[in-house]
Order: C-alpha cells, then structure tokens, then sequence
C-alpha cells in the first residue's frame, strides 16, 4: 500500500515535470516565434474614419455636427439570466423587452444593445451595474438646428454615410480621409487605440460652409409652415435668394423634416422640393415673357393691349382671364395678370425668341447647385399657337423653384443672370479650400433699363388693385408676382382643379436685395397666389428686412439709382476702398526697403490658401493657426521683417456677414 | 446509527495538515488575483464572486473535516445516490447553456452537480475498496466486478450525457487510476497499456498514415466533426490556426509570448484582447502564464505538486483503507484535472473543457476541490484518533 501510494507520487511528480518541460520550452525556447505570431495578431494597420466634418450656415452656426456618443454591447455569456437582464435593460433604452431578450440569446459573446444613445440612456445603463455589458464611443451625426433646412441638408444612414441632401452631395469632402495607423485591435476585431494615437478629431472631413443664413431660414420656414397648416396644403417651398449674388439665404420646405431622426419621416418629407421637384410656374413666368417683348422692343411700356372681355379662342381652344379686361398697358397686364394679353405678349415675340428667352432665363437647365437629383425643368418648343399662349402665362412648361427664383434675380439684378449657388466654402482640415463658391455671371439676360422697367411695373402688382396687396409692406417697397397654376393631372391627362399658389417678390424693389420665392402646393381654403403665397412672402420679408439692415424704401426718397454692386468683383462692391487703392496706387512717394528685409502683406479678410500663396510671394513663411478667414497677424502689416521670417496668420471661421 | 460526531479534539491540532490547507488557499487567492487580470474586458467583476466562492468552499473545508470521516464512509452509498439523483434531475430542472444541461439554477446560483459527483464518486469507490478487502469471498468475485462497474459507469454515463464529455473523461480517468492504484493487477496494467498502443494504433491509421483512398479508418468516421477535428488539430497544432486549432494555437501563444517574467499583471496582450478563448475558466493558466511568465508557473505548479504530495503523504498516514482511499482518490482527482488543464493549454493534449482545479473561474468546481481537501484534512488529524 505505501508502496503504491509512493508510485502514484512519483507518477505525479513526472508528469508535473512533463508539464514543467512544456512549458519551458514554450516560454524560453519558443518565446520568440510565438510572440511574433501574438504581436501579428494585435498589431493591426488599422483604418481610422476620419471624422466627419460639419457643415456650416454662412456664420458659422453649425448645421451638422458629428459627436462621440456612447453604444452599449453585452457579452450575452456573462449576463447570467437574459430575460432578468432583458428586462432591466428594455426600459432604459427604450426598447421592446422580448425583443431584446431573443436578440441577446442568439448571439454568442457579442451582441449589440443599443447603438448610439443619448448620454442619459448610457448613464442609465451604467448604473445598472449589469455583468458583461460594455460601451464603446461610435461617432453620431447630429442636427443641432433640428428641423432647419432638415431637407437640405439631408441626412446620413447607420454607417454614417451620406445618404440624402448636401450630406450626400458632399459625401467624398465630409467624410475625408481615413488615415491608417497602427494600433491594437482584439479578438472582435474592434480597435483599440493606445497612445493617443488616433484622435480622430485629428483627422477630420473637409467643413461645408452655406450660403444659408440661419435666422432667414428660420424666417421662411416658420412663415411657410404656418400658411402652409392654415391653407391645409399638401406641401410649400419658399427660397430667398440675394440677386446681386446668387447666393441662396433660404431653402425652405414644408412639411418639415428632422434628420436627426430620418426614419420617422415618409421619403416625400424628407425630399427638398424647392431645389429637386419642378413645377408648371403659372402667372409668375408672365414677368419673363414681358421683358423678353420689351427688350426686343415688341412692345412699348405705354402701349396699349386688348384683353379681349376675358375670353379668347385661338383655334380650338379658348383663353380666359378672371377678369374680363378691355385695353391695358403693359404693365397693367402684369398688375392684373391678364392671361389674353400676356399671350398676345407671347405671340408678339414669337415662338423662338420665347424659347430663347425661357433658356436665357436659366430655364431648362439645371441650376447646378450639385444636390443630387436636382429638377432640371423643360421648355418644349410651342409648335401649336395655343402652346405660344400657355407658355406665355406660364403653363406648360416646369421650373424649380430656385430657377424661377434665380430669373426673378436676374430682373433684380439689373438684367444679369446670377448662377445660384448654397455652398460658399469646403474646406479641409489644413485651412485649404477645397471648393469656394463665388458669384458667377451667367449672362445678360435683358438690359439694365428693361430689367428695371419690369421691376417698376412688377411694383403695381403689390398696390390695391394688383393680385398681390397682401404682399405689401409698409417700410419698404415690394415688387412681385403672383402665380396661380393649374395643377396638371397625370392620371387622366389635361388639368385637374388642383392649384399651385405662389409668390415672387422683390424687396427692396428700387435695389433688390433679397428675391423671395414662395410656393404653396395644394391650398385648400384659398387657391391664390396673392391670397396665399403673398402674406408668406410678407412675413418673410418683413423680419428678413430689419434682420438684414436695409434702410426703410420710405426713409430714402425715391432711391437715386444706389451704386448697383458687381458681385462678382469683390472690390467693387466697395467703392470706397476702391478708390482709397487707387490714390495709393498713384502715391508718387516711394519707400525705399532696405535689401534683404521685406514689408509684411496685409492679409486681413484673405482666405487661408490666398494669404498662405501671398506670403509665400513675399518670400515669407507662413503659418497658419485655425480655419477660415485671416483675422489676426504677426507681425502686423507693413512692419519690414527679414526674408523668410514667419508670418503668423490666424483663421477664423465662417464667412463675413451678408454685405450691407 | 452514531450521529454526525461533528466534534473536535485537542489532540487532533498537530495532526491537521497546515501546509496543504494553506497552499489550497493560497492557490484560490492566487486564482482570485489572476481572474482580476482575465476578467478585465468582460465588465463584470467576476473576481468578486470567486473570492466569495474561495471563502464558502473554506467553509466547507472545515465542515468537512469536522465530521468524522468513518461517518462519510458509512453515508457513502446515500452521498452517491444523491448525486445520481441530482445528476438525473437534471434532465427535468436543467438549465441549459452553451449547449449542455449542466446547471441547476437556483436564483441567481448556478450549481453543477457534476462536480460534486467526484465527490460522491470517490467516496463510494473508497467505500467500495475498503469493503471489498474485509469481505473477500463473500461475494462472488463476477457480481463484485459488476458492482464496480456499475459505481463508475452511472455517473459517467449521466454527466456524458448532459453533454459534458470533459468531466466524463476525468470521471473515467480518475476512477479506472483508483481501480489501478486498488488492484495493481498485472492483467489490468496490461489492459491498460494494451489499450493506449491501440489508440495510438488507432490514431496512425485514421489520422497520420498516408493512405490512398478509398480510406479505412478505424474510429474516425465515427467521431463528430469536431471532436475528429480535435484530435488533428493537436497531431498538427499550426495547421487551421483560425479554427478548430484556434483554442490549441492562442493558448500557446499567450503562454509562450509570456517568457521568462511575463508581461505584468493586467498587461496581457492576448488576454486583454480577447484572443484567449475562455480565459476565465478554462484558459485562465494561460493568462497567469502570459502576464507573469515562466518564473511564476513554475511557483504555480510547486504549489500544486506540494497539495499533491501532501494528500499522498495524509494517503500514507491515514489510520484505515477508506482513508487511505478517500486521499489517494482526492489527489488523483486534483492531479488529472491539473495535469490536463495544463497540459491542455500547453499544447500537450488535445483541448477538452476542463477547468484548472482552485484557479478557474466556477463555485461548483472551487467547493468540491475545498470539499476533497476538507476530506484530507479530516483524514489527516484523525489519523492516531481511536475511538471504538
């Protein structure tokens, strides 16, 4: 027996020693190789999605913004009962206990809770204190301004890719770069950084800066979705457009549309119509046809037109006004919105210089603002006299909404076709600008005097016994058009008693500054534009004027003819400065720079890229510190430095409020 | 029928084996400590509860050792038809995870009556020896054999059938190493070799031979898929590194990548990262291998050949043929699992769920190993006891 007993220990003893043997030679001899395979394992070039990067409205206020926010995982092995678990978990989260419950038991180790949760939920879960559950940071795209120009921007899906709106437009520049790093991952294959390796807010996408002025946002969609409940519409667009620009202040659309939370809207409320869907623009093209017919000098501001008693046959077809009419002047045509005479008008100029106009205007061809599916609109050729006399009131053909906006602009502008754009600056982390919107000519669609002779009678529209009194404001002057088109049935062809009620205004209208756009798709209770459109375009104009800092049309009297901006030449919009150039310019007194040295350039105001290529001309280095626009640096202009001194240029963001 | 005889005598104090309880202890603090490092990614603080279970199973050492062992071997046959029972109960009340009806859940409690069936298991069989000499003869030799055959095959043939192949096989180990160190018979140490040159046999012509096909295995067309792909996986350890040898490969890897010194408590890469299966049962040498290297397994496996040695040295004491019994099968019980555990996540054996004896996460495993060394304890101090 003790024998025995004394065997079995020698039995154990070797085989420990056996044991001892492995080890060793795992752990000494192999050591090596086998920490290799190890570190081949968790050292991983791992991909770090840049962040994503926001996108701005034209001051700065961030539109969409990406976050770290928490999401909770479990290891499902470790929870003990799932269906305790489940139950302790579903409330705070919000979720659907049994739902989670059989969730959780199908996966192994590993199983999302909840993805990108709000700090509370988190907070919640924390305290709970459940065995096995863990969170992760996950970046989360996140609408601060909410509703605000939700369908604008559009929004991002799961993955946090751009899946609708500038969001997707701009997707390759938000989303920038992935860097690749080395770092530790596990077993799941999740990352994990040490060392501070890979702040991903180091690496960031590219900032997309709006031409979108929030507080007129803010305007036009208030204003539209209140008219747009009260006249029980199906759906209103409004853009407020700067005509001397181009620049787009506003795209407005109802019903409203939150992207925070994408999935609780049906895919026609997240749409933006104001840019993707055309329309037939009814009375509001008349305007078009009238300074088309002046500029070839059809017809004369003073002469006169028969309206023809309110009904009119060409062919088969009979024309009718809302009101019967007997001579007009031009601009009563417009005032009243004759159909009869704005097709007399039309037939005057005839079909190819109709069609010509309509395309000068911009129509037919795509605004080019790089939304994805944006509307492009069609103008058939009117081969049929009736075609001639439908176009001419605006029916039969489509437009978006920001085209038609766009071609008001041209009238305000003195006859100059500015290309509309929404996106002023991308801009990549380094300060570089990527793309930089600015005011484009198109052409020139009509001269300055007939453009503003349109203007001039497009202000009668808005008098007492125009269509559009509502539209009317007190301190300023307004010059509009209404439009009231027949909305066309696709289901059984011709037009249904559907209507399309909109308004254009121009505010002021003796030096526009803003072409605001208003399009009421479907009223119920009254189906005019003036009736329904017109006090949107009030509202709208009636905050956005102060806001904006116009001086009121009455203060000024009878406005001489204001030194009309070029917009596409920055330095002419400040003719002051202008001349202050030239004087030093012609300045007979030259300095004399002592060799070696050089006079630092005044930056202040330039873009990043622009003062980093001035200073490099001056042979000086730059250095840049933040985004943006110069606003500070050292040493301060005109100081003489050495050659090849640093120059250190700080960057502020955004772009300089709406020029005054 | 004596009572319980929960009584305590002076004279028993110099006679309890202070060194094995304190290195048992020591080895479920060490145990507390490391699953601190193993559990730190799965957010929950198992540790604590292992330290609780380290605590209960102490207790039970010294309940255990309180009653008088002679009470044990005469409650034997009631200990093991409990365990039956509850082994059988499991079918009805079992609480199934990962695949297998192992637990009774009772609450928040999972208990695995597996684990204490060693228990039972052992104490019969020493039960069963310990009779066997006094009335040799008296029962035809056939039935006896019977009888043992039946002691070992119940349990085994239940804890299989849950299924937890793992505990079965140690059941089988343990049990045919009493019968062995028992009846140290010519014939069976025979048997026994003749059987591992068959396995052996066995693996060369179903796993390593070269053979044409059609191929003529022995076993392994019978084998599942896995338990087939086990075995090649240990013949060829590197050769499906991201599957069946995942397990085999990544233990290496954690032990070797340790070295001499490790890499420090908590800093274990392949632990830390996940890429340790089951590293707070199972693998959890493999952790304490990584992060304190060779230097500190080495204190580890003195520490379990000193238990080990120390219920072979109360084996050689005890006063009687049960306890002498109860001992050997306590330290061979402890041994198998060590022995494979770590030969398991040394690569030296094919991987089978076996949990490392006072280290793996699990309170069913921690008590019974605490039970088993309340039983040397037991047998130990009464060694020079008589009483009539």
């Amino acid at each position: 027996m003790k024998l025995r007993v004394r065997l079995v220990g020698a039995a154990f003893l070797f085989c420990l020693l056996g044991v001892l043997a492995r080890a060793v030679s795992l752990q000494v001899f192999e050591r090596d190789r086998l920490r290799e395979l190890a570190e081949d394992q968790y050292v991983r070039q791992v991909e770090i999605p840049a962040r994503r990067g926001d996108i701005f409205d034209r001051r700065g206020v961030p539109l969409a913004q990406s976050v770290e926010v928490d999401s909770i995982w479990v290891d499902p092995s470790l929870l003990g009962d799932l269906g305790q678990a489940a139950k302790k978990l579903a409330p705070e989260l919000a979720l659907e206990p049994s739902e989670l419950e059989a969730r959780l038991s199908k996966a192994k180790r590993f199983a999302w809770v909840k993805r990108r949760v709000r700090p509370e939920e988190a907070e919640a879960v924390r305290a709970l204190g459940l065995p096995g559950v863990g969170l992760t940071k996950e970046p989360r795209r996140f609408y601060p301004q909410r509703e605000l120009a939700g369908q604008l921007i559009g929004f991002v899906g799961a993955d946090g890719r751009g899946l609708d709106g500038l969001e997707l437009a701009f997707e390759d520049e938000l989303s920038g770069e992935s860097m690749r790093v080395s770092g530790y991952r596990d077993a799941r294959g999740r990352k994990l950084l040490t060392d501070g390796l890979a702040d991903s807010i180091e690496r960031r996408g590219a900032s997309v800066t709006l031409t979108i002025d929030r507080h007129l946002q803010f305007f036009a969609e208030k204003a539209l979705s209140r008219a747009a409940e009260e006249s029980k519409a199906a759906a209103a667009s409004a853009v407020v457009l700067d005509p001397r620009t181009g620049e787009l202040l506003a795209i407005a659309n109802h019903p409203r549309f939150n992207p925070n939370t994408p999935e609780k809207s049906p895919p026609e409320g997240r749409r933006n119509r104001a840019a993707l869907d055309t329309f037939e623009p009814g009375s509001t093209f008349k305007s078009f046809v009238v300074a088309a017919a002046l500029e070839e000098g059809r017809v004369k501001p003073q002469d006169g037109i028969h309206c023809e008693n309110g009904a009119w046959d060409i062919g088969r077809h009979t024309v009718h006004d809302t009101h019967s009419y007997g001579w007009l002047s031009v601009g009563k045509v417009l005032q009243v919105s004759s159909n009869i005479c704005a097709a007399k008008i039309a037939q005057a100029l005839g079909r190819d210089a109709l069609v010509d106009y309509s395309a000068r205007f911009g129509f037919g061809e795509r605004a080019g603002l790089s939304l994805p599916g944006e509307g492009k609109g069609v103008v058939p050729y009117p081969k049929a006299e009736i075609a001639v006399a439908t176009q001419a009131f605006g029916q039969g053909l489509t437009a978006t909404a920001v085209q038609l906006a766009a071609a008001y602009g041209a009238l305000a502008n003195g006859g100059v076709l500015m290309r509309p754009y929404l996106v002023s600056r991308v801009v990549d982390p380094d300060g570089l600008a990527l793309l930089e919107g600015r005011p484009v000519e198109v052409r020139r669609v009509v001269s300055a005097e007939t453009a503003r002779t349109v203007v001039k009678m497009l202000e009668a529209v808005v008098e007492k016994e125009g269509t559009a009194p509502r539209a009317r404001l007190d301190e300023y002057k307004v010059a509009g058009k209404t439009g009231t088109a027949q909305k066309a049935d696709l289901v059984a062809g011709g037009y249904s008693d559907k209507r399309i009620a909109s308004f254009v205004g121009l505010v002021p209208s003796d030096g526009p500054r803003l072409v605001i756009l208003v399009v009421v798709d479907e009223p119920k209770t009254d189906v005019y534009g003036g009736l329904v459109a017109a006090p949107v375009f009030k509202e709208i104009a009636s905050a956005a004027m102060p806001y904006l800092g116009v001086a009121p049309s009455s203060a000024a009297p009878v406005a001489q003819e204001r030194p009309k901006p070029k917009p596409a030449d920055r330095s002419a919009s400040r003719p002051l400065s202008d001349a202050f150039l030239k004087v030093q310019a012609q300045d007979p007194v030259t300095e004399q720079v002592e060799k070696g040295t050089v006079r630092v350039p005044d930056l202040s105001g330039e873009v990043g890229r622009v003062a980093v290529s001035r200073l490099l001309a001056a042979a000086l280095t730059p250095r840049l510190t933040g985004t943006g626009r110069v606003v500070k640096q050292e040493p301060p202009a005109g100081s003489l430095v050495e050659k090849g001194a640093r120059v250190t240029v700080q960057l502020a963001g955004g772009l300089p409020p709406l020029r005054q | 029928m004596i009572g319980m005889q929960l009584r305590f005598e002076r004279r028993m104090l110099p006679h309890i084996p202070w060194g094995l309880v304190a290195a048992a202890v020591l080895l479920g603090l060490v145990g507390v400590f490391n699953l601190a490092s193993a559990t730190r990614g799965l957010g929950a603080p198992l540790w604590k509860s292992q330290a609780l279970y380290l605590a209960v199973g102490v207790l039970a050492t010294a309940t255990v050792s309180l009653v008088d062992y002679r009470f044990l071997q005469r409650m034997a046959l009631p200990i093991f038809v409990a365990n039956l029972l509850a082994l059988l109960a499991l079918k009805l009340f079992g609480h199934t995870a990962k695949g297998a009806e192992s637990w009774f859940a009772l609450g928040p409690l999972r208990v695995q009556p597996a684990e204490f069936m060693k228990i039972g298991l052992l104490l019969m069989l020493a039960k069963f020896f310990h009779d066997e000499q006094r009335s040799e003869g008296a029962v035809p030799g056939v039935l006896r054999e019977l009888v043992l055959a039946l002691i070992i095959a119940a349990p085994v043939y239940l804890v299989l059938k849950q299924p937890d192949l793992g505990t079965a096989m140690m059941m089988s180990l343990s049990s045919v190493t009493l019968v062995l160190f028992a009846r140290p018979r010519l014939w069976l140490i025979g048997l026994l070799f003749g059987g591992l040159l068959l396995g052996g046999l066995v693996v060369w012509n179903d796993w390593i031979r070269d053979q044409t096909e059609p191929k003529v295995t022995l076993v392994r067309g019978y084998l599942k898929k896995h338990q087939e792909a086990r075995i090649s996986g240990w013949l060829d350890p590197e050769s499906d590194p991201k599957g069946t040898n995942y397990h085999s490969l990544q233990s290496k890897i954690a032990v070797g990548s340790g070295g001499l010194t490790g890499k420090g408590w908590k800093k274990g890469t392949q632990a830390g990262n996940f890429f340790l299966p089951e590293q707070h049962t199972d693998f959890v040498f493999s952790v304490w291998a990584e992060e304190h290297g060779f230097l500190a397994c080495l204190v580890l496996l003195f520490l379990y050949g000193f238990v080990l040695l120390s219920a072979l040295g109360v084996a050689l004491s005890a006063r009687d043929r049960f306890g002498a019994f109860v001992a050997v099968g306590v330290a061979v019980m402890i041994f198998w699992q060590v022995f494979q555990n770590i030969g398991m996540v040394t690569g030296l054996m094919p991987v089978t769920g076996i949990t490392l004896p006072l280290m793996s996460y699990g309170g069913s495993s921690m008590v019974s190993v605490m039970i088993g060394v309340g039983l040397l304890v037991n047998i130990g101090m009464r060694r020079h006891l008589f009483t009539g």
